[in-house]
């Protein structure tokens, strides 16, 4: 049970830095960008590609590079691609779409690398994907197969802690600070000097180093990586848990991702079977996540943690939480002389 | 060239069910303002409608009534129960379209759950091929072409020479300058929704006739299409989509004569992409832009 429950809270800790991922792009920058699974998928290929050793010529089995490189190798190589594909369609889709529209050439985007990825077999080996990830550092250290499980939530952990820290410093940046002006009032923020496009552009790059960091700890917890474990569709998934957590709230985006994919599908698990065939209780479970994002919409536009007014940290506000019942777009001018 | 000639004929029938899907989706953004993301499984509630019934008719006719009847119910209850609510408060329309995303997984999904995962055969015999000038047709692929171009001929005539029409082209002119002639906006947007209810439903029926299966995400696949068609033809343009789906249509099919049909789908994203960029009025300008 408490193994169960170790797999599950790494699980957590990845699909919150995933939901930070989406934060950075729709929260802070008002990206409204439905293709963002394309990232973590990109990070979880590029690391096992850099991690695992040439292919194999006895199996049947292409992929790229194969260069036997290090867990730290994986995640920074991950990283740069992730970062550099975003730059790429960030620069294309950015230039002159306006929110509606940038959504629907994201989901393009990403179902065309999806497609590609898919039936391209020399780039990630098709449909069949990567496997035999080793776990990382499984050589260098000597622990139990229970130890071990301990080991990677702790790295999982670290990385989700790393990771806020990182997304939250940048919030509280000049660059954050702008980013939120042109999400909020573009014309004002270009008046101020400020260049919507690269400031969105940033953002958007950012947002994608982020989701190829946390493909690539999904892909070491799952060990294998293939277009059946992934889809264009999860990124709604995400959504759903950004919106309830709320938006714009880096502890927002990391409690709606632990309560919304990870609590609420293991406590429904618990339930009696329902339905009559095996896809019943994933369907309900993503009916709910639509569900929730409708009533967040309405009941609670701002989430369950609201995005501060302030530039100051969530607990640094002297216990007074701002519980602005205001949805995101709808938010005021921004405070400045409330973070003195 | 004879290749050519097939791709031109399969053109002609994806162009035809694209045209009646695009044409709704134009239709509901004209008075709504919002991309309708749960579109697709509008006609995924459509096909799987007309499966059913199908299955428990064996008519062929009963199956295209259950699939509008189903597109018509799902319209009606997406307004009054989901868009409206959120109207009253005028709520942004960047709100309401991850409103739309909410439902599609509501909906993808409750079809997931009733019919399972597995892909189901809409049974239906698409007859004997014939040639016509050069074109191989089935029977099926022939009153598909016909019954699309009839009934694009019919929302023509409804949009232009009824009083319904004149007054669904005001509200997508302009909301207020029609509640100030004395057309009630708010009705003609519950009617617009029924309309396009019909025809989505419709075109997920003609989709599941032209790909003979039918699985819970085939509306999602076929929404970035739409999608495509919708923004070359000039989004919340009647006229321009049945342009943009013919072009996309044919381009997508002939196009798979020289690539792997697995990227057919790629052409008809690589036209969305190219027209935002390039020539985001669509063909038929509109004067709501995709781009700044």
């Amino acid at each position: 049970m408490l193994q169960y429950l170790v797999s599950v809270c790494s699980l957590g800790a990845i699909t919150a830095i995933l939901v930070l991922g989406v934060n950075v792009r729709w929260g802070l920058a008002g990206e409204l960008d439905l293709g963002f699974y394309l990232f973590p998928a990109v990070g979880a290929y590029i690391f096992g590609v850099v991690t695992l050793p040439k292919a194999s010529t006895q199996v049947d089995v292409t992929y790229i590079l194969g260069w036997h490189q290090s867990f730290f190798a994986g995640l920074l190589a991950a990283a740069v691609v992730g970062g550099l594909l975003s730059v790429v369609i960030g620069a294309v889709a950015l230039r002159r779409l306006r929110a509606n529209y940038f959504a629907i050439v994201t989901v393009a985007c990403t179902i065309i690398g999806y497609t590609f990825i898919s039936q391209y077999r020399p780039l990630f080996n098709g449909y069949n994907g990567i496997y035999g990830i080793a776990p990382p550092f499984g050589d260098s250290i000597k622990l139990g197969p229970e130890g071990y499980a301990n080991f990677f939530l702790g790295i999982c952990l670290f990385a989700m802690v790393a990771v806020f820290f990182v997304v939250e410093l940048i919030r509280r940046s000049p660059f954050g600070r702008a980013a939120k002006a042109v999400r909020e009032d573009e014309v004002a923020a270009l008046a101020f000097g400020r260049n919507p496009y690269i400031l969105r552009l940033k953002a958007y790059v950012i947002g994608g180093v982020v989701g190829a960091i946390g493909g690539a700890l999904l892909v070491n917890y799952v060990l294998a990586f293939s277009p059946n474990a992934w889809s264009p569709l999860e990124t709604f998934l995400l959504y759903g848990a950004l919106l309830v957590g709320g938006t714009a709230n880096n502890l927002g985006a990391i409690v709606g991702g632990w309560l919304v994919l990870i609590i609420f599908p293991q406590l429904s698990l618990l339930l009696p079977p329902i339905g009559g065939n095996p896809d019943a209780l994933p369907a309900i479970q993503n009916m709910v996540i639509g569900l929730l994002i409708i009533l967040t919409l309405y009941f609670r536009a701002a989430g369950l943690i609201p995005e501060l007014q302030t530039m100051q940290g969530q607990f640094r506000t002297k216990g007074q939480w701002n519980w602005s019942r205001k949805g995101h777009g709808q938010v005021g001018v921004v405070d400045a002389s409330a973070s003195v | 060239m004879h290749a050519l000639w097939l791709g031109l004929g399969f053109g002609l029938v994806t162009a035809s069910v694209l045209a009646i899907s695009t044409v709704a989706l134009s239709l509901q953004f004209s008075v709504t303002n919002f991309p309708n993301f749960a579109h697709g499984e509008m006609m995924t509630i459509g096909a799987y409608a007309s499966y059913s019934t199908y299955q428990a008719t064996h008519n062929v006719f009963f199956a295209l009534g259950g699939a509008v009847l189903a597109g018509v119910i799902t319209g009606f209850l997406i307004n009054r129960l989901v868009i409206s609510p959120f109207r009253r408060r005028n709520t942004a329309g960047l709100t309401l379209f991850v409103l739309t995303i909410g439902l599609a997984l509501i909906l993808q999904n409750g079809v997931l759950w009733i019919y399972s995962g597995n892909a189901q055969r809409l049974a239906i015999d698409p007859g004997q091929p014939h040639h016509v000038g050069g074109l191989l047709l089935t029977t099926q692929e022939m009153a598909i072409i016909v019954g699309a171009v009839l009934l694009l001929f019919g929302i023509h005539l409804l949009l232009r020479h009824t009083s319904f029409g004149r007054a669904q082209r005001a509200v997508a002119e302009s909301p207020t300058l029609a509640e100030a002639s004395g057309v009630n906006s708010g009705r003609i947007i519950d009617q617009t929704w029924l309309l396009t209810g019909g025809l989505t439903g419709l075109a997920g029926f003609v989709l599941a006739l032209t790909t003979g299966s039918l699985t819970p995400g085939m509306g999602f696949s076929f929404l970035l299409v739409v999608f495509a068609a919708a923004i070359l033809g000039g989004i919340g343009q009647p006229y321009g989509s049945m342009a943009g789906a013919l072009v996309v249509g044919l381009a997508m099919e002939m196009g798979a004569v020289y690539i792997p049909s697995d990227y057919k789908l790629v052409v008809a994203f690589m036209i969305l992409i190219v027209a935002l960029l390039f020539r985001p009025q669509g063909l038929v300008p509109s004067k709501r832009l995709a781009a700044a």
